[in-house]
């Protein structure tokens, strides 16, 4: 769980260094996670409000900073709370009502980028694993999106999502099943797969 | 967990390595978003630690002096007159001679001169006040 990059220190000296209140400490730690969290937050709950939601992870962990005592297990703890946002972003979401159709307007935005289109094939592929990722559960997502796209551990996945490590496997092989059945129906084939 | 009969490993590499290459893209962050950030977190700023630890010390002080004077009752021997021959005969001696001392008034008085005197007072007194009764 230690990561160290260019600052040269560990995420734990870092930590030590935000709960004495040192800030620059905390950027250093802003500018190692920001892009996973990004891409997380991104892939539970797509492009809206996706600033507002990554600084309200960041946020939540300059205040929850003085209370954390495992300090070495930052990131595990980070993940957990980018995941409590996303799950009352989706409540939110729920409840006002706010329709799927606006996330895929954004997709759609967001493919006629030129900076962000290196070729059709790919950006279609991109476009069905981001509408099948919007057709699994928020549980059977998150579980996908932690061990299969941020390559964390299933033991790991289990300590961020408060499940038994049972529940998190059997939720990964239904939500594996369920896209493999999506993108099936969106004409991906078995070949295509075996190709990337 | 059951997994199907059909249930491939192989299959699910291959699954998760197309999800990973074809893995929708977040888009990049406005340029101004650290800075907001970081004004942001500047507007909560939070006690740190050493604070904490400042009002921990004196927190600590009572707790100790509490637990310090609870053990010293808890430790204190009680008196144990019984167990001992040489205290109980002291006890016995002191009781006799202190009843001797009660029920001899000769004793008691020549023991203390101040009670004689007090005494003397006393009933002079008496026999000058009762004539005129």
């Amino acid at each position: 769980m230690l990561v160290e990059n260019r600052t040269g220190k560990t995420d734990k000296a870092l930590v030590i260094q935000c709960q004495r209140g040192d800030s620059g400490s905390f950027q250093h730690l802003y500018r190692r996670y920001q892009p996973k969290v990004r891409s997380t937050l991104y892939q539970l709950c797509g492009n809206n409000r996706l600033d507002d939601l990554v600084q309200e992870v960041f946020l939540r962990v300059w205040k929850g900073l003085p209370k954390l005592r495992e300090t070495a297990y930052f990131s595990t703890w980070l993940y957990r709370i980018t995941w409590n946002v996303a799950t009352d972003e989706r409540r939110q979401f729920a409840k006002y009502g706010a329709s799927v159709a606006e996330d895929l307007t954004e997709i759609e935005t967001r493919l006629s980028r030129p900076q962000d289109s290196p070729n059709l094939m790919q950006l279609h592929y991109q476009d069905v694993i981001q509408r099948g990722l919007q057709s699994l559960s928020l549980d059977h997502r998150a579980v996908l999106v932690l061990h299969d796209l941020e390559d964390l551990p299933q033991k790991e996945v289990a300590e961020i999502l408060n499940l038994p490590s049972g529940t998190v496997k059997s939720r990964l092989f239904y939500a594996r099943q369920a896209i493999r059945t999506f993108l099936q129906q969106q004409g991906v084939h078995n070949a295509s797969i075996s190709e990337s | 967990m059951r997994q199907s009969p059909n249930h491939n490993p192989d299959k699910d590499e291959n699954l998760v390595q197309f999800l990973r290459y074809y893995r929708p893209i977040a888009p990049s962050p406005p340029q101004d978003l650290e800075t907001k950030m970081m004004a942001m977190i500047q507007q909560h700023p939070r006690s740190s630690p050493v604070n904490r630890n400042f009002w921990m010390i004196p927190s600590a002080i009572a707790a100790i002096a509490c637990l310090g004077w609870g053990a010293s009752r808890w430790l204190e021997p009680t008196p144990n007159f019984a167990s001992q021959d040489t205290q109980s005969q002291e006890l016995a001696a002191f009781l006799v001679d202190n009843w001797q001392k009660v029920a001899d008034p000769a004793v008691n008085l020549h023991a203390d001169p101040n009670l004689v005197n007090q005494w003397q007072t006393l009933t002079h007194s008496e026999v000058m006040t009762s004539p005129s009764d």
